[in-house]
């Protein structure tokens, strides 16, 4: 097994190891960060919160935004769900899971500012941040070594043949998902992705609010980060920060020209949708 | 051997990311399942799907998504980031030797798949394994958004009563 392994990392490292994973590689490591995100700091079980309806109308909306945008399909489609927690947080793992805190949502008040969260997460899967930031992640871990571009096509021999990985990969494999999605759920849910990829996802998120399949009020996003707790602001704590990042969406709003009004019927049904929490 | 892993951590800094293709011609589907629409986007005027490992043939494209003659009626669109070159998709290898060929001719992709989950579940305890069962059941609950052609008229209903798209006023 050694001797293949050694010219497959060769050829993943001339072929350039900052290549992107796969979509269904990509959704695998998005179900780890995503069950890493149902469990609390000391370990225990929480899952995601209980109300089905709520659940369904998130995922409408979610929708909306995602299939108009420039990454409509991921390998098995967008999940939208609601974290039982009290801090105003929304976040996007690989592959399309995409969360919001009960906290968030008892935060926002109408169906645009859900809109607007919703399409910044969006943004991110669009522009491939999570990706970027797992790929990283394995790079420095040296995983490339097995998730690199040769191993692949490994991975479909070991599947068209019936043979599971040999005990000495499925070790390493084991190990590099696993602390993949455990850095990367740390880093995500605490610090998001850097200001300089947040702003890159507010400015897309307010472009494709705006789009013709679409049409949300792109005020709403400016209007809920301007409403965040200080201690939910993360990279943006400094007044100078947020209100640089608010004048950005101001500027990508102008520049979108024509905006949709808010509507009242969206409003009253996000209302209702969000009543059991309030 | 520690300084290959340092060698790879470079280079995956320094080397650019992948950029996306814009080439025409045949195109493999690398989603589970991708709509097909008589107009750019993947919730509007979807006439029917294609499943993963299809071909497809790319005459052009508009935004995010590729347009798809069709000798049999108007041309349909894709989402451009649901393909890859045909070339470029990983195909299952009959054989070692098959096996070695392909991997000479280079491929996207890695190995995080069931098997390693599984493991990673048993190793991770019970609370961890509750965790997945949990993101099982949350994809169960959303199985209604894989129905592509009655997602989209559920869409339809949804921006209408919401007076969105179409149905909503610009200022």
């Amino acid at each position: 097994m050694r001797n293949w392994i050694v010219p497959v990392l060769a050829l993943a490292v001339g072929a350039g190891c900052g290549g992107r994973l796969s979509e269904s590689q990509e959704y695998y490591v998005g179900r780890s960060v995503s069950a890493n995100a149902m469990v609390d700091p000391s370990g225990r079980y929480t899952g995601l919160h209980e109300d089905k309806a709520l659940e369904e109308y998130i995922a409408l909306v979610g929708l909306t935004v995602a299939l108009e945008s420039d990454r409509p399909e991921t390998f098995k489609g967008y999940y939208f769900g609601v974290l039982q927690s009290t801090d105003v947080n929304a976040f996007a793992a690989p592959g399309g899971f995409i969360f919001v805190t009960v906290g968030a949502l008892k935060l926002m008040e109408s169906e645009d500012e859900l809109a607007g969260v919703l399409a910044h997460e969006i943004a991110h899967i669009n522009l491939r941040h999570p990706e970027d930031h797992a790929n990283r992640s394995a790079s420095q871990q040296g995983l490339m070594s097995i998730l690199g571009i040769g191993t692949a096509v490994y991975g479909a021999y070991l599947q068209a043949t019936g043979r599971g990985h040999s005990a000495e990969d499925l070790d390493k494999l084991t190990k590099g998902l696993g602390k993949t999605a455990d850095e990367f759920t740390k880093e995500l849910m605490v610090k998001g992705y850097g200001r300089e990829s947040e702003l890159a996802a507010d400015a897309l998120g307010v472009r494709v609010l705006c789009r013709e399949g679409v049409r949300y009020n792109p005020d709403g996003l400016k209007a809920f980060i301007s409403r965040l707790p200080k201690k939910d602001r993360g990279a943006w704590a400094t007044h100078p920060a947020l209100e640089g990042r608010i004048q950005a969406i101001d500027d990508e709003i102008k520049k979108a020209g024509s905006t949709a009004a808010v509507d009242s019927a969206r409003t009253a049904r996000f209302k209702a949708a969000t009543a059991g929490l309030r | 051997m520690f300084l290959v892993p340092a060698l790879v951590t470079v280079l995956a800094a320094v080397l650019p990311m992948q950029e996306e293709d814009a080439t025409v011609g045949v195109k493999v589907v690398t989603v589970e399942s991708a709509s097909l629409s008589l107009v750019p986007s993947a919730s509007r005027k979807l006439v029917g799907e294609v499943k993963q490992g299809s071909e497809v043939t790319i005459v052009g494209y508009e935004g995010g998504f590729a347009r798809i003659k069709r000798s049999d009626g108007p041309d349909v669109f894709i989402a451009r980031s649901a393909l890859t070159p045909k070339e470029k998709y990983v195909k299952s290898p009959a054989n070692e030797k098959q096996m070695m060929e392909m991997k000479g001719q280079g491929y996207e992709a890695g190995r995080f798949d069931p098997e390693t989950e599984a493991n990673l579940r048993k190793e991770r305890g019970p609370e961890m394994d509750r965790a997945y069962q949990g993101v099982d059941a949350w994809e169960a609950r959303q199985a209604w958004t894989r129905q592509k052609m009655e997602l989209s008229k559920r869409l339809e209903e949804f921006r209408k009563a919401g007076k969105l798209s179409e149905y909503g006023n610009v200022k």
